[in-house]
């Protein structure tokens, strides 16, 4: 865990962080995002001593990061830059062994490493190790950036705006692969960006900065729907005014691809499912894809027999909305019903959608700042 | 030209000791002129404040007229060899001290601070990232030297330190095209064929990452 207690820096008069105080729970995605200039990057720094505050203290796991010795800690925190960070004098390969070879790890540890972690982000080891940065791609040495902060498996990692530089689609893979890792990996995550796009789609919790102060630390779905502040509020509707989203329809922003079943349907078959499909409750309509109800993993444990069609067992706790209805009255009814999902019906309750969280900030985001892609993906 | 080939097998023996003698100067001169430009070039770029003023005062001593050092030389350690390699030495500091200096300053400093950021100690720093990276703009400012060198050798003739100057000097004195030309040749040569053999190494020492951008 890490934690800031009134930390405060100042460069010459200017105070660019003041009295700042925050915590970062262990496997915790923290986005740090602001205007310009509100003291991001410095904020960042002062967890790998770049930067040494004027005031107050910042902890790692309980102890105060001024007591440790400044390369020791650094060899415990991965660091990722946006600007060229990988070393143009070296291969892929010892670019990413460099913590590993300054922690002295054997020759054979650090070869099993680099061909481990290449293999993550689908660049063999015979195909790019020995190229050198130069002969990448802008995405490819972004990933080999993020390699190297993770070679020496350090519990932490801090990202300054690693994918700024890159074009939207191979951002938009970027931030999955990363967003997979840290799940995977459980590492802590520190991101800055000014993306806010970006930031609700990678963040379990977003704070948001201006002049040195944190305006708002939220989750990304409570930030969209209570900005704490105009600034907020501009930042994430920079073009609102382009869109008409007034009039945006529940229909427009549901994901399409909806895992359903038919009520004759058993329960093994619906078990291979949801196993295939990695969901834990599936739709179930009748053959004019009329809704019927919605059967649960848990329903299918409780109450599933072999040979017993679902169409018995099924759960009518679902929430159903028309597909005319308006965005915000969606979005609102997601959150307060606390539900996974929310099953959206034409007339005639035939199903023809779902809205949950994933597609809600994806197309909040995409109604924000123009529709970049398609939605329904 | 029949008698000037004539002359250069008669007096083949005489010809390639001098050449002999003007290439250990200049390999003399250049790596004692390394040895202090290199890490004298990596300090100063940790003090820019004070290598304004070391730079200015070396390009100052550059611009002193080689007779003149040769005289000064000539006066502290006598004649020979050893007053030569001295004034040599200090000439060839200048363009490899610039060299190393702008070399690692202008190593760009989103290197340096990602080293520093993943946890490289100030050495470490300076031996796998700065050095390195600069190593092209150092190697550039020891070719400058040498082939400046090459021909400031000459010159040392004068205080009766050998090489191909011998040759030159005895020319002019006794108006013998043919002495001169087999000093001057030569060196000219030199020049251009060393010049060449230090853009190979260059080359090989360059890592394949630094070539393609500059
Ligand atoms: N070394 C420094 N010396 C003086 N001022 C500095 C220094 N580093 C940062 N600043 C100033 O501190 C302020 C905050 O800088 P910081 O880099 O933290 O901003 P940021 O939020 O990361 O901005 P951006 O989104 O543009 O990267 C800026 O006004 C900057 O000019
Ligand atoms: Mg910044």
């Amino acid at each position: 865990m890490i934690r800031f207690n009134g930390i405060s820096k100042s460069f010459g008069k200017t105070k660019i962080i003041d009295n700042l105080s925050f915590e970062v729970n262990e496997g915790e995605f923290i986005v740090l995002i602001g205007p310009s200039g509100c003291g991001k990057t410095t904020t960042l720094k002062m967890i790998n001593k770049l930067i040494e505050p004027d005031g107050g203290s910042i902890n790692i796991d309980g102890t105060n990061i001024s007591d440790v010795d400044t390369v020791t800690l650094r060899r415990k925190i991965g660091y990722v830059i946006q600007q060229i960070g990988l070393f143009p004098n070296m291969t892929v390969e010892e670019n990413i062994c460099i913590v590993p070879k300054l922690l002295k790890w054997d020759k054979e540890k650090c070869l099993e490493r680099t061909k481990e972690l290449l293999e993550l982000v689908s660049m063999p080891y015979e195909d790019y190790a020995k190229k050198y940065p130069t002969e990448l791609s802008g995405g490819q040495q972004q990933r080999v950036g993020v390699l190297r902060a993770l070679a020496a498996q350090p519990p932490i990692v801090l990202m300054d705006e690693p994918f700024g530089a890159l074009d939207p689609l191979t951002r938009d893979a970027l931030q999955d692969e990363v967003k997979t890792l840290q799940q995977k990996l459980n590492k802590t995550i520190i991101f800055v960006t000014h993306d806010m796009e970006e930031a609700l789609k990678m963040a379990d919790t977003i704070i948001f900065m201006d002049k040195g102060k944190i305006l708002q630390k939220a989750s990304p779905e409570e930030m969209l729907r209570n900005p704490a502040g105009d600034i907020i509020r501009e930042f994430m509707g920079k073009h609102m005014t382009q869109n008409n989203n007034q009039d945006l329809k529940a229909e427009d922003f549901m994901n399409v691809n909806v895992v359903k079943t038919t009520e004759n349907k058993q329960t093994l078959e619906c078990l291979e499912i949801m196993k295939r499909k990695k969901v834990n409750s599936i739709i179930v309509t009748d053959k004019e894809n009329t809704f019927k109800g919605i059967i649960t993993i848990e329903d299918l444990k409780n109450h599933g027999k072999v040979g017993v069609p679902i169409g018995t067992m099924l759960n009518k706790e679902a929430q159903l909305i028309h597909k005319d209805m308006g965005a915000k009255e969606a979005f609102d009814m997601l959150i307060e019903t606390k539900r996974d999902y929310l099953i959206v019906v034409a007339d005639d309750d035939k199903v023809i959608g779902i809205i949950n969280k994933t597609s809600m900030v994806k197309a909040l985001a995409d109604a924000l700042w123009g529709d970049l892609e398609c939605m329904n993906s | 030209m029949y008698e000037f080939i004539e002359f250069l097998i008669k007096n083949q023996n005489m010809i390639t000791a001098s050449l002999s003698v003007h290439i250990q100067l200049v390999v003399t001169a250049v790596s004692i002129g390394a040895l202090i430009a290199i890490p004298i070039g990596v300090i100063l770029s940790r003090y820019q404040k004070v290598a304004k003023g070391v730079l200015g005062f070396a390009g100052i001593v550059q611009t002193i007229p080689g007779l003149v050092m040769l005289g000064f030389a000539l006066m502290l350690f006598g004649i020979g060899k050893l007053p030569a390699i001295v004034v040599l030495s200090v000439y060839a500091i200048l363009p490899i001290l610039t060299n190393t200096y702008v070399g690692i300053t202008e190593v760009d400093k989103h290197y340096k601070e990602a080293a520093r950021g993943i946890g490289m100690t100030t050495l470490q720093i300076l031996f796998k990232v700065e050095i390195p990276i600069a190593l092209p703009a150092i190697i550039n400012g020891i070719k400058i030297s040498t082939v400046y060198i090459i021909s400031w050798a000459t010159l040392a003739a004068l205080i009766g330190a050998g090489g191909l100057g011998d040759l030159i000097w005895t020319g002019l004195a006794t108006t013998n095209d043919y002495y001169i030309l087999a000093g001057a040749i030569p060196a000219a040569l030199m020049a251009v064929i060393i010049g060449a053999i230090i853009t190979v190494i260059q080359k090989l020492v360059t890592p394949r990452g630094l070539k393609v951008r500059g």
